[in-house]
């Protein structure tokens, strides 16, 4: 297992066992409890830190080859992994408060994107057939791997934020890693503005193709 | 109004560039900055609001949107009109604080929401005109005066569809006060003024 799967897990550990244990820490004297709860932060800071590798924009766009199906080989799938990943962890850390907390391996998800089929018909074809493989590998999850069962609420939750990134790969290129940040923020509003037809969309491959196609025309 | 840049690469026209929400929201967020430095109003942008505004503008303007190259031009008034009927029900943006001392007879601090709406919509409107159309926007003198800001503030609290009647009114165009909500071809809306007569702004209050 790659280094930044084991830092995002222990980050997401101390994120958990720090509110599990938070009414019991109460009974605590307030200078132990004050030094546990600096502990918990240090893991978590260290943690999301080392995930959060620093991409680039030639990164950025061969992630977007990848996803459209023009590059296949298992150094763009990696690539892509990682862009895929620093752009879940942007979104679940968006300062709107709306975060959420599933996990990410990005060694299944380049396992899985190096076996996508060849030669699909269009790009937007291409990242619907990702986006399936992705959810049902069960690379994104409370544990990814363990294919431990969601709930309908947290299965839409990923899948609305795996299209954002889809989205966002599947568009036009930004100048900058700050116009690109603000366009992974756009590609989930959209997303969430129209999410009834974005989970309409997940119920077949066709219709899949064709929300990604309209959403990444439009962003 | 500055407008954000098409792209460069394949000379994008305007009206093109305004269906996508990046430029979308530049542009918008431009029009907040040029208003508050013009006004001293200060706003609050909620932005995924924004996104819900442009998401349901964009199905609306789908919806509607001609095959005859003869109406593409008209579409662009009736477009506009559709953004500002979709900002105001929508509300993405709030006024924070309201200039010192205001003068509430000026439409910027009667309605300052209002007032950016209108202004947004009728400069990106004004601006896919003259660049892909060379067409010259006149705005007309209505768009100072007090008595129309309160028949359009009143009257698109009741019915939000009316905005788009009072864009083309600002616009200095001819308004549909009749069902404005329909776009009508250059043909229908010829059948359609045999039969309906042209009511004066007073027929909108």
């Amino acid at each position: 297992m790659p280094l930044r799967d084991m830092f995002r897990g222990a980050a997401s550990l101390a994120d958990g066992t720090h509110q599990a244990l938070e009414p019991a820490a109460r009974m605590l004297p307030k200078l132990l409890r004050d030094e546990l709860s600096t502990a918990f932060q240090s893991i978590r800071s260290t943690g999301k830190r080392l995930v959060m590798t620093p991409v680039s924009l030639e990164q950025i766009a061969l992630a977007g080859r990848v996803v459209q199906g023009l590059a296949q080989d298992p150094a763009a799938a990696a690539t892509c992994a990682t862009v895929i990943g620093r752009a879940w962890h942007h979104l679940s850390h968006a300062p709107d408060g709306k975060t959420h907390h599933h996990l990410l391996s990005e060694t299944l998800l380049t396992a899985q994107l190096a076996q996508l089929p060849k030669g699909v018909a269009t790009p937007a074809d291409h990242a619907a057939q990702l986006v399936r493989r992705v959810l049902d590998g069960g690379a994104i999850g409370a544990a990814p791997g363990l294919f431990i069962p969601l709930g309908a609420e947290e299965k839409a939750e990923i899948s609305l934020s795996l299209l954002a990134i889809t989205v966002w790969l599947l568009s036009e290129r930004c100048d900058s890693l700050d116009e690109e940040d603000r366009l992974v923020d756009l590609a989930a509003a959209l997303v969430l503005a129209t999410r009834d037809d974005a989970l309409e969309a997940m119920r077949g491959e066709t219709t899949l193709s064709a929300y990604l196609a309209r959403a990444s025309d439009h962003l | 109004m500055s407008l954000p840049l098409t792209r460069s690469a394949d000379q994008e026209l305007v009206h093109k560039s305004a269906q996508r929400l990046r430029w979308f929201v530049r542009a918008f967020e431009t029009q907040l900055e040029e208003t508050e430095a013009e006004t001293n109003n200060r706003f609050t942008l909620d932005r995924a609001a924004l996104a819900a505004v442009f998401a349901e503008w964009l199905r609306a303007f789908e919806a509607q949107k001609p095959v005859s190259a003869d109406d593409k031009q008209a579409y662009v008034g009736f477009a506009a009109g559709l953004m500002l009927r979709t900002l105001i029900t929508r509300k993405p943006v709030t006024l924070q604080s309201c200039a010192e001392g205001a003068d509430r007879s000026n439409p910027a601090y009667f309605w300052p929401e209002g007032y950016l709406y209108v202004t947004y919509c009728l400069n990106v409107r004004g601006t896919v005109l003259k660049n892909d159309f060379h067409h010259e926007q006149h705005n007309s003198p209505t768009m100072d005066e007090i008595r129309t800001w309160w028949s359009f503030r009143e009257n698109v609290e009741q019915d939000p569809s009316l905005a788009i009647a009072f864009l083309d009114l600002f616009a200095g165009d001819e308004p549909e006060w009749t069902m404005p909500e329909l776009f009508r071809s250059g043909k229908l809306s010829e059948i359609a003024s045999r039969f309906y007569p042209t009511p004066t702004i007073d027929g909108a209050h």
